[in-house]
């Protein structure tokens, strides 16, 4: 039999058993239903993270493979202002700067000033402190290296394990976690200033999302990432933190932006309590998927002749700028385009805006009388004119619609071939006025004058060609010689390659193809006739008549090549301010094609006011030539015709003659 | 029911011991192994992390020295280098070159050939 006492005792020990387990019961209820949303949510912030990984930016390389803009992987170094001052560490921050100011090379004060702790409120409200600072951008992988080593070894005297476990741990993430770095991208051009206004630069991204962004904001929104705190300090529904993105700002990188950027990928997964990732808690891994590489039509060789030539015009005639340009007239390939004065696209900020004007596409002057092309052509074409009639050229001094009209010469009577021979501008006026404005006006817009060429650089501007309906009286006259329009250096250069090329206008290309990281090509890009100008009969017409122009008694005799034929134009354009012409300040120009019956490439050369000559067959022929020469020994493009005296071959001191077909 | 639980046979109770046991075995090995397969998990997981990281730098290096070798081979670095090296590459002179005449009929060809397309053709890039 039990005692009383012994009966009382156990029931009250079953009471307090029971009582126990209602309270834990309740704590149970507590934790998993009535604070189950917030306490997930800290739960899973101390666990999930979700973070992007950087795609790559494609290279652009030139026709033969050459690197012309890469990227180059660097780290953007952060820092967590919690774990560098704590209850537990104390304030270590002079500690961190001390490791920190000589390897990122910055002043002791900014790094203070960064690294001092600060909260934010979040969206629900609450003060968070701030664990995520930027200390700086584009560090090289070694000094990272070397910040990584030196923050392990960063000695705090905290070591002594008589010390709590908590501040022993708080030390070792300090260590391991304080300072830590992000992917990022520098955008490499090894070749410096050549080519900078094709290549064009890259800026620091001010605002789209990536499909795979949008994707991922999605998966955010819809999935696994739903309840995950730490997500929601970033930017917008992506909760997500963003790398650093640049983007493309002019030329072909932005352009190619789409593609060459590519498309990042992002991982969603849990870290341990030492931060080490659970790979098999990976809830997402969408791998970025790397830019494509463009391979261009320009040849660097032929890039590397032309700039220099253009530099040494520079020198010679210090013109406020210089453009050149050297086609394939069968394709409309772009080999070379080049612009001085340039910039160096790996720091295009120290370099004056208009430096990076790629006055190619974007600057629009009056071209004088290589324009002569197009009245020539059309009056050919519409059988208005035979390249034998012949024109009164006045002796220089033809009055029309009660002004005068002058050339350089004395001209008497000109055939039409010989009106382009001495580019006469009453000869061009008279087969103007016998051609007609509407004809005129067709033949302008046929050449591709007033549109777009096409090309795939940002900013090209169309021109300006009026209709008959806006012309005054007068304009019959100065369109055929080249005033009264604006057009730009890339437009003059396809209209001279239409004629080269049996009357094809072919659209400018520069991008030849984009491939995959594994060389498998994604796009194939081909060449694109534009329209038919003129009948391939006007075009041999026209090109016997523009290889006059090289010989001795044309305008430009310093264009001719030793072992080719050439085709070319002069133009000498007095500049235009505000619809007043000021006389000592010229365009200079020519634009020429070689061989001239089979044409391979054709080159043109832009000046604005040369000094010390200013006539297009002073200033801008020479460098025509010494381009063209280079050039075709670079390409071996073969001579016009060839005689070999073989009986000095043995001696091996045989020369080259040429026969020129003309 | 003394009398029946007397009447058990040793057999019957060692019947029952040995289902115990297997089930207790079981329960054990079920636990044992849930633990063992956890750690694998961890070990493999671990592993994965590793490869995941020696291969990412092993693609990082690989770009680094692709890019490398793009940059030696630039046409201008290497004008730079063979000038350095004082190598004495220059163009070779005229009277080096030593031209022949085409056959009549190749030469036809050539002229009759699609302009644009006889002058050195670019080569795929890398």
């Amino acid at each position: 039999m039990k005692k009383p006492i012994q009966k009382k005792i156990l029931w009250l020990m079953t009471l307090a058993m029971v009582a126990g387990f209602m309270g834990l019961g309740y704590r149970l209820v507590d934790l998993q239903v009535l604070q189950h949303v917030e306490l997930g949510e800290i739960a899973q912030s101390n666990t999930r993270r979700a973070y992007y990984l950087a795609a790559p930016r494609g290279d652009i390389r030139d026709c033969n493979g050459n690197l012309l803009a890469t990227s180059k992987l660097i780290k953007t170094v952060c820092a967590d202002p919690t774990l560098i001052c704590n209850k537990h560490v104390g304030n270590r921050q002079a500690e961190v700067v001390q490791v920190l100011s000589p390897i990122l090379q910055m002043s002791e004060a900014e790094l203070f000033r960064l690294i001092q702790p600060r909260t934010f409120t979040n969206k629900a409200g609450k003060l968070i402190p701030d664990q995520y600072v930027v200390l700086k951008h584009k560090v090289g992988l070694e000094d990272w290296q070397r910040l990584t080593n030196a923050m392990h070894q960063i000695n705090l005297g905290m070591e002594d394990k008589s010390r709590p476990v908590k501040d022993r741990y708080a030390y070792q993430r300090l260590r391991a976690s304080a300072i830590f770095s992000e992917d990022d991208q520098l955008r490499v051009y090894p070749n410096k200033n050549r080519a900078a206004h094709v290549l064009g630069y890259v800026g620091t991204a001010t605002g789209s999302q990536t499909s795979n962004s949008v994707m991922a904001a999605e998966a955010v929104k819809s999935g696994s990432l739903a309840a995950a705190p730490e997500f929601k300090r970033g930017d917008g529904d992506l909760n997500m933190r963003r790398p650093v993105e640049v983007e493309g700002k002019d030329g072909l990188e932005r352009t190619l932006d789409q593609a060459l950027k590519g498309v990042p990928g992002w991982r969603a997964t849990e870290l341990d309590v030492a931060r080490h990732e659970l790979v098999a808690f990976r809830d997402q891994d969408v791998p970025a998927r790397p830019g494509l590489t463009a391979i261009l039509t320009l040849d660097l060789g032929l890039q590397e002749i032309l700039e220099t030539e253009l530099a040494e015009a520079v020198q010679k005639h210090t013109p406020i700028s210089i453009s050149g340009i050297v086609v394939r007239p069968a394709t409309g390939e772009i080999l070379a385009m080049a612009t001085l004065p340039n910039f160096d696209p790996n720091n295009p900020g120290a370099f004056d805006p208009s430096h990076r004007r790629n006055r190619v596409i974007t600057d629009l002057a009056e071209p004088g009388s290589t324009y002569k092309i197009v009245v020539v052509t059309g009056a050919l074409n519409e059988k208005k004119v035979t390249p034998g009639e012949l024109f009164n050229c006045e002796q220089g001094h033809f009055v029309y619609g009660g002004r005068v009209l002058t050339d350089h010469g004395r001209y008497g009577v000109l055939s039409v071939e010989q009106v382009i021979t001495k580019s006469s501008n009453i000869g061009a006026a008279k087969i103007g006025i016998k051609m007609g404005a509407d004809l005129l006006y067709q033949y302008e817009r046929a050449f591709g004058f007033g549109e777009r060429t096409g090309i795939e650089l940002p900013g090209e501007r169309i021109g300006t060609v009026y209709p008959p309906e806006h012309w005054t009286k007068l304009s019959i006259t100065r369109i055929p010689m080249g005033h009264e329009v604006e057009v730009s250096p890339i437009q003059m250069v396809m209209a001279m390659s239409a004629l080269a090329n049996g009357g094809k206008l072919m659209r400018p290309w520069i991008v030849n193809r984009l491939q995959d990281e594994s060389g498998k090509v994604v796009q194939q890009y081909q060449p694109r006739l534009v329209r038919q100008v003129c009948s391939e009969n006007t075009a041999r017409q026209m090109v016997a008549a523009l290889k006059t122009v090289v010989l001795t008694n044309g305008t430009a005799n310093k264009a001719q090549l030793e072992n080719y034929v050439v085709a070319g134009k002069t133009g000498t354009a007095v500049k235009n301010f505000g619809g007043h012409y000021v006389n000592g300040k010229y365009f200079s120009s020519f634009i020429g094609f070689f061989p001239a019956d089979r044409p391979e490439l054709c080159i043109s050369v832009v000046m604005d006011e040369p000094h010390n000559g200013y006539f297009g067959g002073q200033a801008a022929a020479p460098y025509f030539h010494n381009i063209a020469e280079r050039a075709a020994k670079y390409l071996s493009i073969r001579p016009d015709s060839l005689t070999v005296d073989i009986m000095a071959m043995p001696q091996r001191t045989n020369r080259l003659t040429t026969a020129r077909s003309r | 029911m003394s009398q029946n639980r007397k009447s058990q046979s040793a057999g019957t109770r060692i019947g029952a011991m040995l289902l115990v046991m297997l089930i207790i075995l079981l329960i054990g090995g079920g636990g044992v192994g849930y633990v063992w397969q956890k750690n694998e998990i961890r070990e493999m997981s671990q592993k994965k992390r590793q490869k995941e990281n020696r291969l990412e730098d092993l693609r990082r290096e690989n770009k680094m020295h692709r890019d490398r070798l793009d940059y030696l081979r630039l046409p201008w670095v290497l004008e730079v280098r063979a000038r350095e090296l004082n190598l004495g590459l220059v163009p070779c002179p005229p009277e080096q070159v030593v031209r022949l005449s085409e056959p009549v009929a190749a030469s036809t060809a050539l002229t009759n050939a699609k302009p644009g397309l006889l002058a050195r053709r670019s080569t795929p890039g890398t």
